[in-house]
């Protein structure tokens, strides 16, 4: 996954660069000096994504199934945080925890992460729909 | 009556010194052994699991068993823990 952010950002970065009618560069040195900035955080970026150690087994599971875990019973079914202050002050840090989860994991756990996420989508079994009072129609 | 665990003691002292650290009224002696004591836990590897713990335990009534203060910090370990392995 970081490996397509790195060639995406790689491609919009070209672009900053830009040819003329007659095939000659157009050189627009601030567009060019920020494209270059970008593209060397993107590397850095991904050249520390490469040396990540992926986490064993036992750990990847746990942080998983709970991260999944609370989104579900917060996010899904919960109150989403009412009671914090401002929601944000978690919010910021949970996305950036499970990005890292996800994004700098490496391929054999990033395919772990489907089920999971697909479940978030899916938060009702069908006995669960069918007893839902929301239906307008009795279900036995 | 439930066997209090190593765990569960860890977590008690972690709430406690989070509190004292996120009070500037306390004592200054008191105040600067709590931040010590949590900069001692955070350089712990394993603190992760502690972390976690604190930020998604329930109460028996459905609602978060920690403060937001205990819960923040929590997360921040955690993500600490994400980013720099």
């Amino acid at each position: 996954m970081r490996l397509y952010f790195f060639f995406r950002s790689f491609a919009v970065r070209g672009f900053t660069l830009g040819t003329c009618t007659l095939g000659c560069m157009q050189f627009d040195i601030h567009r060019f000096y920020f494209g270059l900035v970008d593209l060397n955080l993107e590397t850095s970026r991904f050249l520390s994504y490469l040396r990540v150690e992926p986490l064993d087994e036992n750990t990847f599971q746990i942080l998983q199934q709970g991260l999944f875990t609370y989104i579900q019973t917060e996010f899904v079914f919960g109150p989403a945080e009412r009671s914090a202050t401002c929601t944000s002050q978690y919010l910021n840090p949970i996305c950036y925890s499970i990005d890292l989860l996800v994004t700098d994991s490496p391929p054999k756990q990033i395919l772990a992460h489907s089920v999971p996420i697909f479940r978030l989508c899916l938060p009702f079994s069908i006995s669960d729909l069918l007893q839902r009072s929301f239906l307008p129609y009795p279900t036995s | 009556m439930r066997k209090v665990s190593a765990m569960d003691e860890e977590i008690a002292r972690v709430v406690q010194a989070v509190y004292i650290a996120a009070d500037p009224s306390q004592d200054r002696a008191l105040h600067s052994q709590a931040l010590q004591y949590l900069s001692n836990v955070q350089q712990n590897s394993e603190t992760w699991r502690l972390a976690l713990s604190l930020f998604i335990e329930v109460a028996p009534d459905g609602t978060r068993k920690h403060s937001p203060q205990v819960r923040l910090w929590a997360l921040r370990i955690l993500e600490d823990f994400l980013d720099e392995r």
